[in-house]
């Protein structure tokens, strides 16, 4: 082997520990801090800052228990979130669908303005666009109500999953759904029969992050809902009240809250990979 | 029998206390204790509402002969407020109202901030969303007060309920700042909650006999906490505590002290009683802190007192536990209930924490003062709130929100609130301070102090509510932007962006343009 070669082997060699490093480093950053939490929520409020850190102990599942006993009313607060948090997916998904499918195909005037105008509502800040929302949610008196909140997560989800469903059809060659018209089928049916499929990947990716989005908000739930139709996050919020916070709680809380995302992460995984390669974000 | 002559000679001094403490205008009903309603009131013109379990020795809630409690029956009611103990107390036990009325009350919890944004978006829609509104006073009542209904209008009305034991049984410097705004002619709220900042330290520390004399020795004098506790001498304290935990002589503490220094509304908090004990001030107005004004005047921040405030502050600040930078009123709570620091400005309600054993590694072992004096006097910041009525709410629910207010805020109420296991808040009514259980509960070891652990702050906040000792912060408009200002230019000042001198002068300067003077 020459010098030229066994430079580069070194050189290979390096870079690749270097990556493992960085992955490594990575790894600790994403993954300490939930750890971390889980921990935390297994052990007494003591336990939690005893120091140094305890990493084996004996651990208590009462706040899991607390949380979910009748007082707690946390089933209540996690029921609201799944159904504002799907309930809005899925309107975004239908709608977002139909719409990106017709402005890709679409042939008409400023079809470029129109989708960038589109996106530009997910672009303003979340203040700008309360107070509307609040004074046409209370003439409508959905304030407080899980429609309310439902509507109030569509508004940032739709403009969001148009815009990706759009690219993703724009990546679907047309002739696929001309081939299938001559074949008999009518514009519909070779959209739903043909294109949708193939763009599968892409709506679960998008379906996913909306759920994400809507789940993870807090802005928009700690201002359009009341008691009957709080979510986890502002449940969540309540324990730093004037007299502390309920540490062991907040960390139950936020693994309750963290696992399910988590969990359908795992299982779509593949599909967000390959939808987030194929679409917008390629 | 020397216990009992000692017990007898406390309970007189406390006793004198409250009636001259402020703790408001103890003359007439505060004291007796008896039912007794405001002066328009014709007594025998009342009867006992039908709540049950009435507490001997309380005004009780009454309304005129023949007054249908269940006239508002099918009535929903909203009420938004902060996260704090009496909301929680109040929903707990909300069913016994519920029960007489036939009304409905949702109480909705949250953080200050998301309160104020909510109700402030109510207020612009002029939606009726929420009809009971917790008005803290800088956030809220300064801001919206044209929102809110005038209470008077019911006190007044001698067809409806009146306030229980009346205004006079309230802490009169706490109804002056948490219900009225500019002028004396509206009333917008009744006090609801009470948090003052008072002196928290480390009895095991501060009585230990060798540490005692030591500092004594070194330093000329005697280091208990109280009313001659300087801001000099606590700089000294800490400073001696800190040097001798490092030589090993002190045990048991990490620090000397720990503050709400953190960029947020507890660094203006904790500073605000280090400004008004040397003398300083916010604005030039009179009456900022008890009815407010919208014209605050000039800014006072770039004054000598100001700026030797907030010399001594970043002293004070440089020498505390490192944490205090990043610690809040929460945050600042936990360090001491861990033991972190030997003594610490908090608001008095964290009593309950500190003297709860699965809380607190420190029980038992916390002593309670007025907060150290200045040049002027002692100033211990007062943050406590009312409750309002929305002036958008049907004249049916406006009723209906009055006879909330009537038994939420009444002496009744407030005891229940003491003793409630979710709350913990002390009282906003003088009469209950006067009932003999509860000044039992102020002595600790007594049974009355285990149950109701926030009785052991009272005696310091008592004197902390007297109207030398008291700090109330400018009730103006802009107070959200102001404070927003203060604990800005705080913040670069203790991160030595800024000399104190500048920071002042920023604060001045800053304020004045949004005051526009």
């Amino acid at each position: 082997m020459n010098n030229t070669a066994v430079a580069t082997k070194r050189h290979a060699s390096l870079s690749l520990i270097l990556v493992y490093i960085f992955v490594v480093l990575a790894l600790i950053w994403a993954v300490v801090p939930l750890i971390w939490m889980i921990l935390s929520s297994l052990k007494t409020q003591a336990g939690m800052f005893s120091m140094p850190p305890k990493f084996f102990f004996k651990p208590t599942f009462q706040t899991y228990h607390i949380m979910f006993s009748s007082t707690g009313h946390f089933g209540h607060y996690l029921l609201n979130s799944v159904l504002a948090s799907v309930g809005s997916t899925l309107i975004s998904l239908v709608l977002g669908t139909l719409g990106g499918w017709a402005i890709a195909r679409g042939n008409f005037k400023r079809e470029k303005d129109i989708s960038f105008w589109v996106i530009s509502t997910r672009m303003a800040p979340i203040p700008a666009v309360m107070l509307p929302l609040y004074l046409l949610f209370s003439k409508l008196g959905l304030i407080g109500t899980m429609v309310g909140l439902i509507f109030a997560y569509t508004t940032f989800n739709l403009p969001f999953a148009l815009w990706i469903m759009m690219t993703f059809f724009k990546d679907i060659p047309p002739a696929l759904e001309e081939a299938a018209m001559v074949d008999g089928c009518t514009k519909f049916r070779a959209f739903y029969r043909v294109t949708l499929p193939m763009a599968a990947p892409g709506l679960v990716a998008t379906g996913i992050l909306c759920l994400m989005f809507a789940w993870n908000d807090y802005a928009f739930a700690s201002v359009f809902t009341s008691t009957a139709s709080q979510t986890v996050p502002v449940a969540a919020s309540l324990l730093v009240s004037q007299q502390g916070i309920q540490w062991g709680q907040a960390m139950s809380t936020g693994t309750v809250i963290m696992a399910p995302m988590v969990i359908a992460g795992l299982f779509v995984r593949k599909y967000l990979v390959r939808g987030l390669s194929m679409g917008a974000v390629k | 029998m020397k216990s009992k002559r000692l017990t007898l000679a406390a309970s007189a001094v406390l006793g004198t206390t409250l009636l001259v403490a402020g703790c408001g205008n103890t003359s007439g009903n505060a004291s007796s204790g008896s039912n007794t309603t405001s002066s328009k009131v014709d007594a025998s013109q009342q009867i006992a509402a039908p709540f049950q379990g009435a507490v001997a020795g309380l005004p009780q809630i009454t309304a005129p002969k023949g007054f249908n409690w269940k006239q508002y029956s099918g009535t929903t009611l909203n009420m938004i407020t902060e996260n704090t103990p009496p909301s929680s107390a109040l929903a707990e036990n909300i069913k016994e109202f519920e029960d007489v009325t036939g009304i409905t009350v949702n109480i909705e919890q949250a953080d200050l901030s998301t309160v104020a944004q909510k109700v402030a978006l109510d207020f612009q829609a002029k939606s009726d969303k929420y009809q009971l509104i917790y008005a803290d006073p800088y956030q809220m009542l300064a801001k919206y007060s044209y929102d809110y209904l005038d209470l008077n209008q019911f006190i007044n009305d001698k067809s409806l309920p009146p306030v229980p034991g009346g205004l006079s049984d309230f802490i009169q410097s706490q109804l002056m700042v948490d219900g009225y705004m500019g002028t004396k002619d509206h009333l917008y709220a009744l006090p609801y909650d009470t948090p003052t900042m008072v002196l928290v330290y480390r009895k095991d520390i501060f009585d230990n006999p060798k540490y005692k004399s030591l500092f004594q020795k070194e330093n000329g004098f005697d280091w208990t906490p109280g009313p001659n506790l300087t801001w000099e001498k606590y700089l000294t304290i800490e400073k001696w505590i800190n040097k001798e935990v490092k030589a090993g002589v002190i045990t048991g503490v990490q620090y000397g002290a720990g503050e709400q220094a953190k960029e947020y509304d507890s660094l203006q908090c904790d500073f605000s009683d280090v400004l008004a004990a040397y003398g300083g001030d916010y604005f030039s107005a009179p009456n900022l802190g008890s009815i407010g004004t919208t014209t605050p005047g000039k800014s006072l921040m770039d004054s000598k007192q100001a700026i030797a405030a907030a010399t001594i502050y970043k002293q004070i600040v440089d020498n505390a536990a490192p944490g205090s930078t990043s610690w809040d009123w929460n945050g600042l709570g936990e360090a001491f209930a861990a033991g972190d620091v030997a003594m610490a400005p908090e608001w008095h309600e964290f009593a309950s924490t500190f003297e709860n054993p699965s809380k607190s590694k420190v029980a038992g072992n916390v002593g309670y003062a007025i907060l150290p004096k200045g040049p002027v006097r002692s100033a211990n910041i007062f943050g406590g709130t009312g409750l309002a009525i929305s002036k958008y709410a049907t004249p049916e629910q406006q009723k209906a929100a009055w006879l909330f207010e009537v038994w939420a805020t009444s002496p009744q109420a407030q005891y229940m609130i003491l003793k409630s296991k979710d709350g913990g808040e002390t009282p906003t009514r003088t009469s209950v301070y006067n009932l003999p259980e509860i000044q039992k509960g102020m002595t600790p070891g007594t049974p009355e102090s285990k149950a109701m652990p926030n009785l052991l702050s009272m005696n310091a906040t008592l004197q902390a509510w007297k109207a030398q000792n008291v700090y109330m912060r400018p009730k103006i408009p802009q107070w959200p932007q102001v404070d927003n200002i203060v604990f800005t230019q705080l913040s670069d000042m203790l991160a030595n962006k800024q000399t104190p001198a500048q920071a002042m002068q920023n604060i001045a300067t800053q304020s004045n343009q949004v005051t526009g003077n």
